[in-house]
């Protein structure tokens, strides 16, 4: 799944480490998401698009291969 | 909607959640003592017993002392540093993190009931008893599997 989250962050000016201690979670796990190698749960999607005041469309593409996993 | 991680909770609550989760690591601690402690009583008032067994009791019983005994020390020292106490809770709590552990955990056991059914399939040819065990192993798994799936059925 593809994810605006790295261009959103850094118009806001974040790094990682920022955004990962507003989420609550590890760098790794934002390093993750940007990469799309990890998708986020509803929770944690809701708390980015929340955090960027987006909502969660704006801030996921959802990929129709996402489907079959 | 609720969530399921503690690290979206306040400090108190992962106060709250480190000193229950000392209360069972006490009851762990406690059952390694009387594990070893029933090991020494059985070698010495039973001599006629296999030893090996014995050794392989103090062996679980130490463990289950050290290991608690340590993560007792570990959440004592963590009680004490809020930056530290965060820290723990982001990574212990964190989603990827525990997809992960969860992920790996399923396929240890996969590989786990892979192995245990070739030995037990390759043993089985001089000790038919393995095959009652593993048959035995077998059932228990799909008992605690369908108990399980209709519990979290009902739940969610």
């Amino acid at each position: 799944m593809k994810t605006k989250i790295s261009e959103l962050r850094k118009e806001r000016g974040l790094t990682q480490i920022d955004l990962a201690d507003q989420l609550n979670v590890t760098r790794q796990t934002i390093i993750s998401l940007e990469s799309g190698k990890y998708k986020a749960s509803l929770i944690l999607a809701h708390k980015i698009a929340q955090l960027f005041d987006l909502t969660i469309e704006d801030v996921f593409i959802f990929d129709g291969e996402d489907e079959n996993l | 909607m609720k969530s399921h991680s503690k690290n979206n909770g306040n400090n108190q609550e992962s106060v709250r959640y480190l000193q229950r989760q000392m209360i069972l690591l006490f009851i762990f601690f406690i059952i390694g003592g009387a594990t070893i402690i029933f090991a020494i009583m059985t070698s010495i008032h039973c001599p006629e017993l296999d030893k090996t067994i014995s050794f392989i009791y103090i062996g679980f019983g130490a463990g289950l002392l050290t290991t608690s005994l340590k993560r007792i020390i570990h959440n004592r020292k963590l009680l004490k540093d809020e930056k530290a106490l965060k820290d723990y809770f982001v990574r212990a709590f964190d989603e990827r993190e525990n997809y992960i552990a969860n992920r790996a955990f399923r396929m240890a056991v996969l590989i786990v009931i892979m192995i245990s059914y070739l030995a037990a399939f390759i043993c089985s040819i001089f000790i038919p008893y393995i095959m009652y065990g593993l048959a035995f192993q077998v059932v228990i798994l799909l008992i605690s599997y369908y108990i399980a799936k209709n519990v979290y059925n009902r739940k969610m």
